[in-house]
């Protein structure tokens, strides 16, 4: 009895994390591994989603590849992955610093600030797509109002802005919830290195550069993650409500371009080589951002 | 222990994958043909719809009606299928088609009937399935653009409409504008509309998918009424787009609505909604649109129709509106062929005079499609009756493929606004058409490359 108590005890803690993980590692494969092999199978296929397949082996990545709308939407891709990364921890961080401030009000601002966070893609689309508008719009209003009419752009059908048009919502959605993480980043700073630092004669700037920032270290790494992974995966929601890709392309990301080619031009085939050629890309990407930020020196 | 338990999670995952594909395990399995059984039949036998979401008010309740009114004539129950939007419906009959649902009917229009479904062979040829009787129900030419190959694939039931543009006639009057009917005349109202502070013309530019209406109509000019049959010509591979006058010319004429300040920036950045809301509201003085958006009930002033102007100096060249029953109704080849005579019932139900009317009277109808349909009563609907439907053509969008109707969305404003010449943007649409060629070896009358195989998945 004793002997198969300690039995079960022995396999209880050898496989109690496999079967804990197992429910896990199911939906993944299910509706992560899977998809993925499928997704690669009907690459090299050509398929229009309703007839039959036929076999083309890699042309479709040929086709993909020699598709040159394919390469501007992978260069929007990256371009608003780029930017709003960078802008979001920006201004995440600027607001950070704002909000531990003592000042009155400032839980009020900090809840607007983040209540865009909480709201859908879609409904921050739908919304900035009537800021922009050009005829009721209140931005182009506003800048009437002040006499800035030189500054009145057709906002979302302006090839050149098209996008920076896009990003600035995208940001704006999502800045208050960088913010937050660097508050809590900036509130575990122990104050007593701030105070010694002014002993010591440091000035402020000083006190940013040195006690600041690699403080936040691992809280910078983490929130450039975190857009980074989003402005390559949230875009197509954001960009579909907004512009559909338009105008002419100036405004589509490699989702969308993907979407509209499975779906819309019913050539499965393309869209699959096309979505592991971008699976391909951010993997690279993806590894090489996570090497460089979590290098052992940034730590030290 | 190790090894067993991590095999045994191999085989457990490998069945759940088993377990998670399709019954019909390929997807090119859809294409085998269908008598066997995908569900059992109800007693009085069971037919499915599968189609979007009804979009009009009182249309579900019209199509339970329907339904019901059918079972208790023939016993057959028929259940409806509808979600998602229109031009989803083929992504989701293929989803259907491969978790093997049942699918006998799909709501979709004669565009993605010619461009998507009637090729892929998931549409039944239902020439024999509609009878004289039925057919004869039809306004004439209402079945032309659902007649591919000389073979019936589906029946409309919507609204058919002709393009024109409506215009402000208590605004007009007030300025002291008479209506345009020439081109340099639309542009002296234009001016005077935007010295008035309005916008001339309200757009809605931002869907890509509305601006080849502009090139249906200047196409329809430039070629001499003759823009079907040289888009045919084109898509049968006897000709290339490049250097294509009429093109250069349709394109060219397009842009000249930009820069004459008829057409402004404002409706660059419009949707639906906006422009709408635009001319409304007495913001601008005319609206181009493809069909009716607005009835006179629904606005505060006088409203009026415009032809879109005549932009040759050729005299025997006359306006055609671009137009069609949209909305329609196509037997899936999916079907258990002893379910078609079921099908063929639900379609003779489906036309007579009081479900057509039924049906279509939700859709506010301008012009009759079906026998025993009451369309609207105002005078622009008469006028359009009158003066724009007998010279109707097809939407030229529903011949082209989708990679070109895709590169014509993307060219014609991007030609407007002089983001690119009409040169290049004839070479960019006529790029789409080779790659389409070559990466999916497109063929206009696929009809007439079909191998008796392929006839026999889609004959009834």
């Amino acid at each position: 009895m004793e002997r198969l108590r300690k039995l079960h005890s022995r396999i209880q803690e050898r496989y109690f994390g496999y079967i804990m993980c197992l429910p896990a590692i199911i939906l993944f494969t299910v509706f992560v591994i899977y998809p993925f092999i499928k997704g690669f199978y009907i690459s090299l296929h050509r398929w229009d989603g309703l007839g039959e397949m036929s076999w083309v082996g890699f042309k479709n990545y040929l086709f993909a590849v020699t598709d040159k709308t394919f390469w501007q939407t992978m260069g929007n891709t990256f371009l608003y992955a780029l930017i709003t990364p960078v802008l979001k921890n920006i201004l995440g961080f600027a607001l950070a610093m704002l909000f531990v401030q003592k000042i009155k009000g400032m839980n009020l601002f900090r809840t607007c600030t983040y209540i865009p966070y909480t709201f859908s893609y879609v409904v921050v689309g739908v919304l900035w797509c009537w800021i922009y508008n050009p005829t009721f719009g209140l931005l182009n209003a506003f800048l009437r109002a002040v006499g800035l009419e030189s500054w009145i752009h057709g906002w979302l059908s302006d090839a050149t802005i098209a996008l920076y048009s896009v990003i600035l919502v995208d940001v704006w959605k999502c800045m208050g919830f960088h913010a937050v993480l660097f508050m809590a980043g900036l509130q575990g700073i122990p104050q007593e290195l701030y105070e010694a630092a002014s002993i010591d004669g440091a000035s402020k700037f000083q006190q940013f550069r040195y006690i600041t920032i690699p403080q936040l270290n691992s809280t910078l790494v983490t929130s450039m993650l975190l857009a980074i992974t989003g402005a390559f995966v949230n875009n197509y929601d954001v960009v579909n409500v907004m512009t559909g890709g338009g105008p002419y392309h100036s405004t589509e990301v490699g989702l969308t371009y993907i979407m509209n080619t499975a779906f819309q031009l019913n050539n499965m085939g393309k869209a699959n080589a096309m979505s592991m050629i971008l699976v391909l890309f951010v993997s690279i990407f993806g590894f090489m951002q996570l090497k460089t930020m979590t290098r052992e020196e940034n730590y030290e | 222990m190790k090894k067993i338990l991590g095999t045994l999670f191999v085989v457990f995952m490998l069945a759940m994958m088993v377990g998670c594909s399709s019954g019909t395990s390929e997807p090119d399995a859809p294409s085998e043909p269908s008598n066997g059984s995908q569900t059992e039949l109800a007693s009085g036998g069971k037919l499915v719809v599968l189609g979007n979401a009804r979009m009009y008010d009182g249309e579900d309740e019209a199509w339970a009606e329907l339904v019901a009114a059918f079972r208790e004539e023939t016993g057959i129950e028929v259940e409806l299928r509808f979600t998602g939007k229109w031009n989803e419906v083929p992504q989701n009959l293929s989803a259907a088609i491969q978790a093997g649902e049942q699918v006998d009917f799909v709501t979709v229009g004669a565009g993605l009937i010619r461009s998507t479904c009637a090729p892929a062979g998931v549409l039944l040829d239902i020439s024999t399935l509609v009878s004289d009787e039925v057919r004869s129900r039809y306004t004439e030419g209402m079945l032309d653009a659902y007649t591919i190959g000389d073979k019936l694939w589906g029946i409309p039931f919507g609204n058919s409409s002709a393009g024109f543009i409506y215009y402000n006639a208590d605004m007009f009057k007030e300025l002291g504008i008479a209506p345009p009917t020439t081109y340099s005349e639309l542009v002296e109202a234009a001016n005077k509309l935007t010295a008035a502070g309005k916008i001339p013309l309200i757009f809605r530019g931002k869907e890509a998918s509305y601006w080849p209406n502009w090139f249906f109509s200047t196409y329809a000019q430039t070629t001499g009424n003759d823009s079907i049959a040289q888009t045919e010509a084109w898509l049968m591979g006897d000709k290339s787009i490049v250097g294509d006058q009429a093109v250069i010319d349709a394109l060219n004429a397009i842009k000249r609505f930009y820069d004459d300040k008829i057409l402004t920036q404002e409706s660059l950045d419009t949707d639906g909604d906006g422009m709408k809301a635009t001319f409304m509201q007495g913001l601008a003085g005319m609206m181009h649109t493809h069909n009716f958006q607005l009835m006179p009930s629904a606005v505060d002033f006088e409203l009026g129709i415009l032809e879109f102007p005549l932009i040759t100096d050729d005299s025997s060249v006359y306006n055609q509106p671009a137009g069609g029953a949209g909305t329609g109704l196509a037997v899936c080849s999916y079907i258990q062929r002893d379910n078609v005579e079921n099908a063929k019932k639900f379609i003779e139900f489906f036309t007579r005079p009081e479900w057509a009317n039924r049906i279509c009277g939700c859709y506010k109808p301008t012009v009759k499609v079906l026998d025993g349909v009451d369309i609207l009563e105002a005078d622009i609907v008469t006028q359009l009756n009158r003066d724009l439907v007998p010279h109707t053509i097809t939407y030229l969008d529903w011949i082209w493929p989708a990679e070109v109707l895709n590169a014509f969305q993307s060219a014609v404003p991007a030609v407007v606004t002089g983001a690119t010449t009409a040169e290049a943007a004839a070479q960019e649409i006529q790029d789409a058409y080779d790659t389409l060629v070559r990466e999916q070896e497109y063929r206009y009358d696929w009809w007439n490359g079909w191998s008796e195989e392929n006839w026999t998945k889609v004959t009834p």
